[in-house]
């Protein structure tokens, strides 16, 4: 705004400056021209006025001000800006609020006239140079107008040019375009021309090909090339099809028939002859396939042939491999270092090595048929397999799987989908088979699947006689520790390789579940057969102690009278010890280090994770039905020949109690320890040896096996009370038989004679069975208390048992037995018998409510103390209940119910300290036993406690 | 006299017994019999009548001249029945003997009523000798009915079969069957409801025998550890036993396959197994009593005819029961199962024997060695279950 006012008053400007004040208030020029005056002035530079001006210039002809501070220096563009925005300055010539009244009435003021005319002349010049400056600026656009103006000029009279050149060229082109048109219409004809001649000729040579095709046939045949010939007349068929009403074609096709008859016929015979290898059969069905012969009967006799050959081979490779050992250490001589890496191959790593012979084996070898049987040899002759797992591998088991591969690829892989094909193609032995012919069977679905099937059942045939042969490989000896883990690792290694390398064979027959099926059942024989030696040896170790523990009762039984040898009941405890002991250095120092070392071998069906966790697996569940088999031996062993030999099946569920209980305290748990440490070990497996180091920092049992470990640990615990209380509930029947028995046959308790001489001799019996008992009791479950006074109280009870022999009573040492004697006697004291006996009888009601108030008495129940005293009070209370109830159905005379009563008295006495568990329900027992037998005498006469003692003392005890 | 909450009854004999016996009922009362086994006092025979209604029972006593053994009445007069009884002879010998009697109830006296009752004793009546079974040896134990005509006596040594004649009072033996071992007397015998079979147990083993041929048609011998005291037939069930022995076990058999062991054991008694008792309307009941003073009602459903039905036919269905039974029936509760139903513990002696009501499906006796008899019942519970499956 101010810039365009800017130039329209500069011409004005040469008006006389100092107008007079009150005119010019309107008027900015001659402001402007004084300020630039006072901008000289106030020593201003001319440099910095003219830049001024410029500035002006710029903005009028809207160039925004490119580079002001560069140009202008910050400062006077910030003084113009801040005097513009901030504070007007009146007297700035160059602002806008610039008012020429205040800045003359300034310069009057201030200024003495020299300084007056010093502003003037200033501003005069500066008026002039910016006249100059204006008159430059005009000429410059002016010269710059001019020559656009010509430019303009000689542009318009180009276009006109321009114009004519290019109507020419379109008429040009023209012109090209209709000759061309003209030259493609008249050279169309030949070229058709040309293309039927290209046809023709290769027709024509496609033609000799076939003109020439009989004589080719007729070489190949003689050169017995036949698959040459088939690949030569599988290209001509569809031409020969295609031309046969061409009778010339048609003699050439009934020349190749007869040909091709003539080489089906070769073939065949080539295929049924006896010396046929498997590849040279295979080869041989598929040239007929591809002469397309009927493919059914074809694959029946290709079957049936396959059969023979396999059949012959597998005899051929039996003889062969019962010369070869089963299994060659891995070298220790030089020789062998190249037989070791062969069979380290076959061992370790081999699943490239030992796949290539395979291979070439299946492809190579039957394209090449008629030196096959050389190459395979030659083949396999660097990879001479030394064993017999190994060379059944590769004569038989490769042959097998050729043979599937092959029947597969021929019969029936085409009906399994064109989406296969691509993979299948790869597989297909005769590559040119599959590339030329595509010959395949093209077969019904029910045919196919009958192919499938029949195939099926010879592959699998095949392949069972395979597992046979290597399961007979595997012997299990009756010391199973003196099987060599290795060899067996070596075999199934074999096997588990032939199974990596037998696609077809487990894609068709499932093989490599088969394998694993007989690695497993191997893992569970092995297992099964290490365990059940333990337990043999457990069992035996049993037998053993039990022979030993009737020794010892004979021994007893002869010197009853003396007093036994004091170690009898150390003995047997140490023999239980001993046996469990044993148990756990088998387990660990024979069982366990077995077991390490077939899983430490580098047997790579062990190596991956699924095959270690199924041998773990099988462990553990080989374990589990090890303590079955223990526990239910034991069980069945404790029924058996019961009625027989009673009493050593007696000792027998005995000891075995004992030592089920010692199993399930402390031996099952060491054992699954034993167990966790070694071949459960967690974390990556070390190498064999390492579990002989012992660490004596147990570690708890695994969490894998823990459930098993209390399972077992509580059967354990219940076969230990099941054999207990068989053996208490048996032993006090047995004693029980024997008193109602002698009762009811041999004696007459009508007609007993008055007073009895003396104990019956049935109780006699079971008081000498019962001293037995207790000695066997105590050896296999020691005393009650510790068993360092054991020994001590043995001794003891045989002193107390001769207390009685002296006729006298006063003997010292029997306090205890005395004064309860006297106690049981003084009941009988206050009254005559005879009167006793009757107000008991008055009071049977009241006794009735006394046993309603007393306990229940439960005669068989689970023993509970597993001591000397729990297990005699179980026997002790069988026995008496039995007599109460067998008294019940009797009827006694006078000299029975006194024999009763001694009888009584005598167990009162001589029972009691097998019953001090509950020595009161012992005396109500034998007190109701006396009651009943007093109610069933027709004539009772009770004895007087006095004689009944002198009886007891006079009986020879 | 009074129900408890077990809805049971007792009745105080005030004499030692062994035997019971279930009455014929015609008039839809249950009644039994028992024999009172005192060696020294006079015995008596209790019948008695259980009244429904009222809920008590009532006695009649007819007096016996010997104590009493084992006591069994007709199947179809109410009012016959065989004791068998021993007797003193000159103080030397005991001689036991069996003889037929029939009850002749003496018509009650009203005024006599409250003064019986106070000494518990009920109206008494006579009993009449109809006739004597001519025991050799004098060992005869038990006496089984076949029919009116024909009864068979149980000896230590030897089964006798005899055709009676009641009106003329004579008793013919016509065949004998000895024991196979001579070791172990006869313990109990047991005919065959389904056909011409009296079944025995002798020792540890089972045998049967045809009545008619008197061949042995079956012998488990063995088979078991305990000597067996009882034996009782499945009535609905052909072929199946039930025994109990001296191990406290009671087992099941399948007589038709001798070597198989037991088709199933309880053993829920901790002594002799005395007395076992099929019920005759639902098989799958069985009553067991012992020395253990306890009678035991047990369920054996998952053998029993009420599992033919359920499945249509013969085949055991044993363990799996319970679990097809859920299947069929919405309410788990309400289908009976395998096991222990109650254990009846209200006497405090020997329980020698327990005896179902010949009318009332879900009554039954028991008596024990002290006179006392109580009447039970099925629990309704199980009573239900039973009825709605």
């Amino acid at each position: 705004m101010a810039a365009g006012e800017g130039p329209v008053h500069l011409t004005a400007a040469p008006p006389p400056p100092p107008p007079p004040p009150g005119t010019v208030t309107s008027m900015t020029s001659p402001n402007r021209v004084r300020t630039a005056g006072a901008g000289a002035g106030t020593g201003g530079t001319r440099t910095a006025t003219r830049r001024r001006a410029k500035s002006f210039l710029r903005n009028y002809y809207g160039i925004q001000q490119a580079d002001p501070a560069t140009q202008d220096g910050p400062k006077d563009n910030s003084s113009s800006q801040s005097g513009q925005v901030t504070k007007i300055d009146p007297y700035d010539l160059d602002s806008h609020a610039f008012e020429v009244d205040k800045y003359m009435h300034k310069l009057f003021v201030e200024k003495q006239l020299p300084g007056l005319v010093k502003a003037d002349n200033d501003l005069v010049a500066d008026i002039r140079q910016l006249d100059g400056d204006m008159k430059t600026l005009v000429y410059e656009n002016y010269s710059k107008f001019l020559s656009a103006t010509d430019t303009i000029n000689k542009m318009k009279s180009n276009v006109d040019n321009l114009e004519s050149e290019m109507s020419r060229l379109t008429q040009n082109i023209g012109q090209i375009a209709s000759s061309s048109a003209a030259i493609h219409s008249s050279l169309g004809g030949k070229r058709e021309k040309i293309h039927q001649l290209n046809g023709v000729h290769s027709l024509l040579t496609k033609l000799q090909f076939v003109f020439e095709l009989p004589t080719n046939l007729h070489q190949c045949l003689e050169a017995e090339s036949y698959t040459q010939a088939v690949k030569s007349y599988c290209r001509t068929l569809h031409l020969l099809q295609h031309y046969k009403n061409l009778t010339v074609f048609t003699g050439i096709e009934r020349e190749c028939k007869a040909i091709m008859v003539q080489i089906a016929q070769k073939i065949r015979q080539n295929m049924c002859s006896e010396q046929a290898t498997m590849a040279e059969i295979l080869e041989c069905v598929g040239l007929l396939l591809a002469l397309k012969e009927d493919p059914v009967a074809l694959w029946k006799q290709c079957l049936e042939l396959c059969m023979n050959c396999l059949r012959k081979l597998k005899s051929r490779t039996m003889e062969d491999i019962k010369s070869l050992p089963l299994y060659t250490p891995p070298a220790v001589t030089p020789p062998k270092s190249a037989q070791t890496s062969t069979s380290a191959a076959s061992k370790r790593t081999s699943k490239r090595v030992s796949k290539t012979p395979i291979s070439s084996n299946t492809t190579s070898g039957i394209v090449s048929a008629p030196k096959d049987k050389e190459s395979t040899s030659e083949t396999n002759t660097p990879t001479q397999p030394q064993d017999k797992v190994s060379y059944l591998n590769a004569y038989f088991l490769k042959q097998v799987e050729g043979f599937v591969v092959s029947f597969r690829n021929y019969f029936l892989i085409p009906a399994a989908g064109s989406a296969e094909e691509s993979t299948a193609v790869d597989q297909r032995p005769p590559a040119w088979i599959t590339k030329d012919a595509r010959v395949y069977a093209s077969l019904t679905r029910e045919e196919l699947a009958e192919a499938a099937v029949s195939v099926k059942n010879a592959a699998s045939k095949a392949v069972s006689q395979y597992l046979d042969i290597i399961s007979s490989f595997l012997e299990y000896p009756e010391d199973i520790f003196s099987i060599k883990p290795e060899v067996h690792v070596h075999v199934l290694q074999n096997l588990y390789l032939a199974t990596v390398s037998s696609n077809g064979l487990c894609q068709l027959v499932g093989f490599d579940a088969l394998a694993t099926g007989l690695i497993q059942n191997w893992e569970g024989r092995l297992i099964d057969l290490s365990l059940k030696r333990m337990k043999d040896g457990l069992m035996a170790k049993v037998a053993e102690q039990e022979t030993s523990l009737g020794q010892s009762k004979n021994m007893l039984d002869i010197t009853a009278s003396t007093p036994t040898e004091p170690n009898t009941a150390t003995m047997s405890n140490d023999m239980l010890k001993e046996t469990t002991q044993w148990l756990v250095d088998v387990f660990r120092k024979d069982t366990i280090p077995f077991l390490e070392k077939c899983l430490s071998s580098d047997a790579q069906f062990l190596e991956t994770t699924e095959g270690r966790a199924l041998f773990l697996k099988n462990i553990q569940d080989g374990f589990k039905a090890f303590w079955d088999l223990v526990l239910v031996e034991m069980k069945e062993r404790s029924t058996f020949s019961q009625p027989v030999d009673s009493t050593s099946s007696r000792t027998s569920s005995l000891v075995m109690s004992q030592l089920c209980f010692e199993l399930s305290d402390s031996v099952v748990e060491q054992l699954y320890k034993i167990l966790s440490k070694t071949v459960f070990r967690p974390g990556k497996r070390t190498r064999s040896g390492s579990f002989m180091i012992e660490s004596y920092d147990e570690p708890p049992v695994i969490p894998q096996l823990q459930w098993d470990c209390k399972a077992i640990v509580q059967s354990c615990q219940e076969t230990g009370h099941q054999l207990l209380d068989g053996f208490i509930a048996r032993t006090g029947n047995e004693l029980s038989w024997l008193l109602m028995n002698v009762q009811s046959t041999t004696l007459d308790f009508m007609s007993l004679e008055s007073p009895p001489k003396g104990v019956s001799e049935a109780w006699e019996e079971i008081y000498r069975q019962l001293n037995n008992i207790e000695r066997q009791v105590i050896t296999v479950y020691g005393d009650e208390g510790d068993r360092l006074g054991n020994h001590e109280i043995s001794s003891e009870s045989i002193r107390r048992e001769s207390v009685f022999r002296p006729a006298g009573g006063s003997n010292n040492g029997n306090g205890t037995r005395l004064s309860h004697r006297n106690e049981s006697l003084a009941s009988f004291g206050s009254n005559t018998m005879n009167s006793r006996f009757e107000h008991q009888q008055r009071n049977l009601l009241l006794s009735n409510i006394d046993k309603l108030f007393s306990d229940r008495v439960e005669i068989f129940i689970r023993c509970q103390d597993l001591n000397r005293t729990g297990i005699m009070f179980g026997v002790i209370k069988i026995l008496l209940k039995a007599w109460a109830e067998s008294v019940r159905t009797m009827t006694f005379g006078k000299g029975g119910f006194q024999q009763v009563q001694v009888d009584a008295e005598f167990a009162k006495v001589w029972l009691w300290r097998f019953a001090t568990a509950d020595e009161r329900l012992m005396h109500s027992l034998l007190e109701e036993t006396q009651q009943t037998a007093y109610r069933r005498c027709i004539d009772a006469m009770p004895l007087d406690p006095n004689t009944v003692e002198s009886i007891i003392n006079s009986s020879e005890r | 006299m009074e129900p408890t909450e077990h809805h049971s009854c007792a009745y105080g004999l005030r004499h030692q017994t062994r035997c019971l016996s279930a009455i014929k009922s015609t008039d839809g009362k249950s009644r039994f019999i028992i024999g009172t086994q005192e060696l020294l006092k006079p015995n008596e025979v209790h019948l008695l009548t259980f009244d429904e209604e009222l809920f008590e029972i009532s006695a009649t006593t007819f007096s016996h001249p010997h104590e009493i053994w084992d006591i069994s009445s007709s199947k179809d007069d109410p009012d016959l029945f065989f004791t068998c009884y021993k007797q003193v002879i000159d103080g030397k010998k005991v001689q036991s003997k069996a003889s037929l009697w029939r009850m002749k109830q003496a018509h009650k006296n009203e005024d006599d009523m409250d003064h019986d009752r106070l000494h518990h004793h009920g109206p008494s009546g006579e009993l009449e000798h109809v006739l004597s079974l001519d025991i050799g040896d004098g060992s005869v134990k038990k006496v089984i009915w076949q029919d009116s005509t024909e009864v068979i006596s149980v000896e230590d040594w030897r089964i006798c079969i005899w055709d009676i004649d009641i009106k003329q009072g004579i008793a013919k033996l016509t065949g004998s069957i000895d024991t196979p071992n001579k070791k172990f007397k006869f313990t109990s015998a047991v005919m065959n409801p389904h056909a011409q079979e009296v079944v025995a147990v002798y020792g540890r083993s089972i045998q049967g025998w045809n009545l008619s041929s008197l061949k042995p048609t079956f012998t488990i011998r063995d088979s078991q550890p305990a000597l067996i005291l009882c034996i009782d037939y499945n009535p609905n069930r052909p072929f199946q036993v039930a025994t109990g022995g001296d191990d406290c076990k009671v087992r099941i058999w399948d007589v038709r396959d001798t070597t198989a062991g037991p088709i199933m054991v309880i053993q829920d008694h901790t002594h002799w197994v005395w007395s076992v008792a099929y019920n005759k309307f639902h098989d799958q009941l069985v009553l067991t009593s012992s020395s253990d003073c306890q009678v035991n009602l047990q369920s054996i459903v998952s053998i029993s005819t009420g599992a033919d039905y359920k499945y249509g036919d013969g085949s055991d269905v044993e363990q799996e029961q319970d679990e097809e039974s859920d299947d069929l029936t919405d309410n788990v509760q309400d289908v009976p199962t395998d096991g222990l139903v109650q254990a009846f513990d209200q006497h405090e002696d020997s329980v020698y024997q327990v005896a179902w009501s010949s009318v009332d499906p879900w009554l039954f006796l028991s008596l024990s060695y002290d006179g006392r008899a109580v009447m039970n019942q099925v629990p309704s519970e199980e009573k239900f279950k039973i009825i709605m499956s």
